[in-house]
């Protein structure tokens, strides 16, 4: 390999290594020495070495944030699971030449603004919104006949709608690389349909779920959009938590959130490259 | 081989630790600079460089939402070919925090108590009352002040109280004119409540309760207070900045609340007659918020003829009967006492809102305390 090429090669990289370090390395310096200063009375961070900040994360006060966060997610992440497996089944096996006419309508909803599509449900679910509104007209007491917004109920719901095609989009894939007699072969062996899905379908199919859930479960666990506008005060959640950090708290504090909760996401999405590895380097 | 391309003079390794050494650098030098640009808090004494009251471009306008008739914003626009684009913000600390972040904002509209820490971070822009046409509307208090020595820094906007606010028809209970009411209504009423989204006002009412002071440093007190609020958030629908459209919709039957903002609730109800406010027997926080137009505004000038344009006595007429609080002029006051003949409960004096109980901007190591305790309370 020539001198000249290898500077050619040099060259190459560096728009995407300049990209790297000015949206990447440099903001996230910045984030870490945010999380070891303190503030001037303004509120303005004041650099120096305040591990202190990162002490008040481990603080019990915050467990029931951390709790509630989580079982939001796992919920979420569930109810996504249980909607989105049947969905991706139904177009991969059965959505013939408009499977890709399916798939365009799954995502199509995600070409409008993420804020906008949590405000809908506002308007729908609202007190005076569309649902209360029929519940109303056909009878039902109570004002509003039934309380949806500012519930828990309402921010998994959200959740769920936020992020439901990342979880069909990988499944759906996997089913439709699936050869379909492998199913056949399943029922030849007088496999029931349980049998076969659970023996066949399910093993084939296992790493766009494990996708699937990772996909869906850390956003939704980093989520504050979604409870800031559906939730209420008893639904606050990290993202929350954060958010007022930056928004009208402690810098500092929010600052060692952000990098503890991003070390916590990292070692989770670890594991699963690890997992998702794993098979290839058997088939290998 | 492919793989050869790389070379062994250059590989990931190096290719990283560029990176990481890139990186680190511009961090030290973001730091340098942010460290370098930090206030001083006590400047030498120069004279003050007063921008011209004169049309130089369109306005950054940075408020809370409601709170100028748009009319009159429509007027000025119209009256001197400029446009205003307004911004919002939810309570004073994400105010600062947009501040201190340096965008730059031609106007906005901080709380006495707020003027006091930006005039001391020599944060704002002079303003030279000899160049509002209109100044002799402003009361004379507020040539001097006891936020803004001399008023070099703010012209007075709009004066309130803290309270509650409830609906007669669905909370027929005869209230106790005490922030306890807050709680003692809580249980029934549950899922109907709000509170102010805002730590100074929040915590304040709950220290208020237990009969400390409203602007309390001592760590027991806050706790105190926190414990308190939390016995009743279970039963509050939600904190809000904005607190007019639940209670005019039926989300809110009762909320701790702004008084003008009681009477923008009157004035948008099917049924103005259900609406009541109390001001409270162990404190009744009150207040003036002001115009200030920050250091880095772009249109100082533009931000002047705004402020004149607010103070002529049609346009601080027009503006009081819309957003319902005692514009602080000769002409905002009178249409004020107009306004509220029929809603006694709404009124508020010059004189209590100049000396009336003051809640102070928490700086310092009050103000890790207070938002330590205001975390507490949403994430408990």
């Amino acid at each position: 390999m020539s001198v000249a090429a290898n500077r050619l090669w040099r060259l190459m990289l560096a728009p995407a290594g300049l990209w790297l370090v000015v949206f990447f390395v440099a903001p996230f310096s910045i984030v870490i020495a945010v999380s070891l200063a303190t503030t001037d009375f303004l509120g303005r961070p004041v650099f120096g070495w305040n591990p202190e900040n990162y002490q008040q994360v481990f603080d019990p006060l915050f467990i029931p944030v951390l709790v509630r966060s989580a079982a939001f997610a796992v919920a979420a992440t569930a109810l996504c699971l249980l909607i989105g497996y049947p969905v991706a089944y139904m177009i991969a096996r059965f959505g013939g030449r408009f499977r890709n006419f399916l798939i365009v309508l799954i995502i199509l909803p995600w070409f409008a603004d993420y804020l906008v599509r949590i405000y809908a449900w506002f308007v729908i679910l609202g007190d005076q919104g569309v649902v209360n509104g029929l519940l109303h007209a056909v009878g039902f007491p109570g004002d509003p006949p039934v309380t949806f917004i500012n519930t828990p109920f309402a921010v998994i719901g959200g959740l769920v709608y936020d992020f439901l095609p990342f979880m069909i989009l990988p499944i759906y894939a996997a089913l439709e690389r699936m050869d379909p007699s492998l199913t056949e072969a399943g029922k030849d062996l007088y496999g029931t349909p349980l049998q076969t899905f659970l023996h066949v379908t399910w093993p084939a199919t296992v790493q766009g779920v494990v996708a699937g859930v990772v996909l869906v479960g850390l956003p939704a666990l980093g989520d504050f959009a979604t409870a800031q506008i559906l939730g209420g005060p008893n639904t606050y959640m990290i993202g929350n938590l954060i958010q007022d950090q930056f928004g009208s708290g402690y810098w500092p504090f929010g600052a060692a959130l952000t990098i503890v909760l991003m070390a916590v996401l990292s070692l989770l999405m670890i594991f699963y490259l690890r997992s998702a590895a794993r098979p290839a380097e058997a088939s290998a | 081989m492919a793989s050869k391309a790389w070379g062994s003079e250059f590989n990931r390794r190096d290719f990283l630790r560029g990176g990481a050494a890139l990186g680190l650098g511009g961090t030290a030098l973001w730091l340098a600079a942010a460290c370098g640009g930090s206030p001083s808090a006590s400047q030498s004494p120069s004279p003050l460089v007063y921008p011209k009251a004169q049309i130089d471009g369109d306005l950054e306008y940075f408020n809370w939402a409601e709170y100028l008739d748009p009319e009159v914003i429509k007027g000025f626009e119209k009256h001197y070919g400029v446009k205003v684009h307004e911004t919002n913000f939810d309570n004073m600390s994400s105010m600062m925090a947009k501040l201190n972040a340096g965008i730059a904002y031609d106007l906005t509209f901080p709380t006495a108590d707020y003027v006091a820490e930006l005039v001391k971070a020599n944060a704002l822009t002079p303003i030279d009352h000899a160049q509002l046409a209109n100044w002799s509307q402003v009361p004379s208090y507020f040539n001097n002040p006891w936020y803004d020595p001399h008023g070099n820094y703010s012209v007075p906007y709009a004066m309130w109280t803290t309270g509650i606010c409830w609906r007669t028809d669905k909370v027929p209970d005869t209230l106790a004119g005490s922030w306890n009411d807050l709680w003692t209504l809580a249980p029934k009423y549950s899922g109907k409540m709000f509170l102010l989204d805002d730590f100074q006002e929040t915590l304040g009412m709950s220290l208020l309760r237990n009969h400390k002071d409203v602007n309390s440093g001592n760590r027991g007190d806050l706790d105190n207070a926190v414990t308190e609020l939390l016995k009743i958030k279970p039963d509050v629908r939600q904190l809000v900045s904005n607190e007019i459209p639940g209670l005019v919709d039926g989300t809110a039957w009762i909320s701790h609340a702004w008084s003008g903002d009681v009477y923008q609730v009157i004035s948008q109800a099917n049924d103005p007659s259900v609406y009541r406010y109390e001001t409270c027997s162990e404190g009744v926080p009150t207040g003036n918020d002001t115009f200030v137009i920050p250091k880095n505004a772009q249109h100082p000038g533009t931000a002047m003829k705004f402020i004149d344009w607010m103070l002529t006595p049609e346009n601080a007429t027009s503006n009081v009967n819309y957003f319902g609080y005692p514009q602080v002029t000769t002409a905002g006051l009178a249409a004020f006492q107009t306004l509220v003949a029929d809603y006694p409960f709404l009124n508020i004096t010059l004189d209590q809102a100049i000396n009336g109980l003051r809640e102070l901007v928490p700086v310092g190591a009050r103000l890790q305390l207070w938002n330590n305790a205001w975390t507490k309370v949403k994430a408990g």
